[in-house]
């Protein structure tokens, strides 16, 4: 149908490109033919059809192979979703009930002692149900990581989070969860769950990837600061400038992390008042130096 | 009484081969069921564990074959997240289809220079290739279904291999339900992998499977979570750059609560405003909005866009043609 839509100018221009397609799918076409029918040939092959459409009719066949007729390719595919004139799903579109409303899945947790997390999130839902498809057996210890200065209107973004790396039975990490922690409502919910294959350095390693004692020596090293008495350095992720996937923009170039909970940074109130960040590359920031999504995510 | 002997060998000889034809026949006639419901090759539906509640299932891809055909991530050049995804799809498919690879070269500088050498009937939109029909910084919707239409295998009367751009006017809950019907034992597509534009159309996952309470190929399920891979990642899950805009890793589920919500994804739907995914602009304006017939005002801005296998003849209503989330043909001039 496109095809015959062209110009005579755009098939003198495309002339031996847009004979490309057809030319690789007719041959793999002829090959199977080939292969499929070589072996029968004459006078058999002829009685042998006959016979065998009449074991189609007899055992029911008949409907598949005369759909398969008239030089339609794919005439018997049955009408369903993805066809012509066919909602698409089941659900939402015209004249169909709506889809059915999200469910969160939240399930609730008694306290912010990792034991307690890791307990709740092992009972959880999506994690029994995702263990037989990724194998994990273990999990390490969850870590908790602060939303920093995030007021969206997003859970995502505004709730802290728990993230766990879990462990197969070679003891390898093979995976990372991430759950969102409403702490008014003492509850978390399933956010996302990333493979880590042999190959990723992390598989050789829990979550958090950087100690808050590497950081710490890093600002030590770095501003010859300590941490102020009485605090801990604290992972924190912030809802990034929606420039940041832009190759283009300067925002791009911000390799510090901190855009996921995944990939938190280290937020340390330092002895000078002042309060620093240690990225995912270890590099040490101030606030200002972060890329946060001004307004909405 | 020898002509008889010969006569009732070669009935009997015959008798063995149809039935033998017959076999054949029903094997490529219910493959597609065959496959999910054994759990064989071709796709997964994995039961889930007794001690859940509410208990999802994965209906989807082969894992392994989609760790195969990903292998020559990340995306080689920063706007190639569709090329990535056609050539993810493509080896996929090949895998499928004979258990090899397709008879040319299928890199995705290959696939590149085939996106540039044809156009759509309505001409070249003016973008990064000639299949574009947008002036796209990339690969735009239109270009990404013809390039898994042209690369992947032939199709048969069982398997056909058909490609189009999809546009969801709908939320991106319902979308989501939409494409979710790919994944199953009642699906065309053999638990295809899709390509879904993200983030404002700035970049674009292969969704391979979603978890659900029950078998969307079938409808009436819920879904919980989408199983994504990003081009932008490697199986070690680096980057070319070092960055992890989106996922964190190559292969990471979704929830749906987040899927749907989160700008980076399907947060929001295609914005045709951004600078890099403006709407088409051929100069045959069969695609150029705004489409007054239909008080449609775009092709793709807002709204919620993939490119998925289908079961829409290919000879009769090209990949060059978009479909909505009533299979309609998309609004047009």
């Amino acid at each position: 149908m496109s095809h015959a839509k062209k110009s005579a100018k755009e098939r003198r221009v495309g002339h031996k490109q847009l004979g490309m397609p057809s030319i690789h799918k007719q041959h793999s076409i002829q090959r199977n033919k080939r292969t499929l029918f070589a072996p029968v040939i004459g006078l058999t092959m002829a009685i042998v059809l006959v016979i065998g459409l009449a074991l189609l009719v007899i055992i029911g066949h008949a409907g598949n192979s005369a759909s398969a007729s008239g030089g339609n390719p794919g005439g018997n595919v049955p009408v369903g979703y993805g066809s012509l004139n066919h909602a698409k799903g089941s659900c939402g579109n015209p004249g169909q009930a709506a889809c059915p409303a999200i469910d969160a899945g939240w399930f609730p947790v008694t306290s912010e002692s990792p034991q307690t997390v890791a307990t709740a999130i092992a009972h959880s839902s999506q994690f029994v149900t995702m263990q037989g498809r990724y194998s994990y057996v273990t999990s390490d210890t969850p870590a908790l990581v602060h939303a920093f200065a995030a007021h969206t209107g997003n859970d995502y973004y505004d709730d802290d989070h728990w993230v766990v790396s879990v462990r197969d039975a070679m003891g390898m990490r093979c995976g990372i969860f991430d759950f969102v922690y409403d702490r008014v409502h003492q509850r978390m919910r399933f956010s996302s769950y990333g493979v880590l294959t042999s190959l990723d350095a992390n598989s050789r390693q829990a979550f958090p990837y950087i100690s808050s004692s590497t950081a710490v020596a890093r600002l030590q090293g770095k501003l010859k600061l300590q941490p102020k008495a009485g605090t801990q350095p604290e992972l924190i992720f912030f809802p990034i400038d929606p420039n940041f996937p832009v190759l283009t923009s300067p925002a791009h170039k911000w390799s510090g992390g901190g855009n996921s909970p995944m990939e938190p940074i280290w937020h340390i109130a330092a002895s000078n008042g002042q309060d620093y960040f240690v990225g995912s590359d270890l590099g040490v920031y101030t606030q200002t130096n972060l890329p946060v999504a001004k307004g909405q995510p | 009484m020898t002509l008889v002997q010969r006569r009732l060998f070669t009935i009997l000889l015959s008798i063995t081969l149809a039935l033998a034809l017959v076999q054949l026949l029903d094997l490529h006639g219910g493959l597609q069921v065959q496959a999910t419901t054994n759990l064989s090759s071709d796709s997964q539906v994995q039961t889930s564990s007794p001690n859940c509640s509410p208990c999802y299932s994965f209906y989807g891809s082969n894992h392994s074959w989609m760790y195969t055909a990903t292998n020559d991530w990340y995306q080689h050049h920063g706007n190639w997240c569709g090329i990535a995804n056609i050539r993810a799809i493509q080896v996929y498919d090949w895998l499928y289809y004979n258990g090899k690879s397709p008879q040319w070269d299928n890199s995705q500088e290959a696939i590149y220079s085939r996106l540039n050498a044809t156009y759509s009937p309505w001409g070249s939109g003016g973008g990064y290739v000639r299949e574009n029909i947008s002036r796209d910084f990339g690969t735009d919707p239109h270009a990404i279904a013809y390039g898994a239409w042209y690369d992947t295998p032939p199709s048969t009367s069982s398997q056909p291999y058909w490609f189009h751009n999809w546009i969801y006017r709908t939320s991106s809950t319902t979308a989501t339900y939409d494409f979710a019907t790919d994944f199953g034992k009642n699906t065309v597509s053999h638990n295809d992998p899709i390509s879904v534009t993200i983030d404002g159309a700035y970049h674009s996952f292969v969704v391979d499977g979603v978890w659900a309470t029950s078998d969307p190929s079938l409808g009436s399920t819920t879904v919980s979570s989408i199983d994504t891979w990003d081009p932008w990642l490697n199986h070690a899950n680096n980057s070319v750059d070092g960055t992890h805009p989106y996922n964190q890793t190559q292969n990471q589920v979704w929830s749906l609560t987040d899927w749907t919500t989160n700008r980076v994804m399907w947060g929001q739907g295609y914005n045709s405003f951004n600078g890099s995914d403006p709407e088409p602009d051929t100069p045959n304006h069969y695609y150029v909005p705004p489409f007054n017939s239909y008080g449609v005002k775009y092709h793709w801005n807002s709204y919620f866009v993939t490119i998925e296998q289908d079961r829409i003849n290919d000879a009769t209503t090209s990949r060059d043609y978009a479909i909505d989330q009533n299979g309609h043909l998309a609004p047009h001039n």
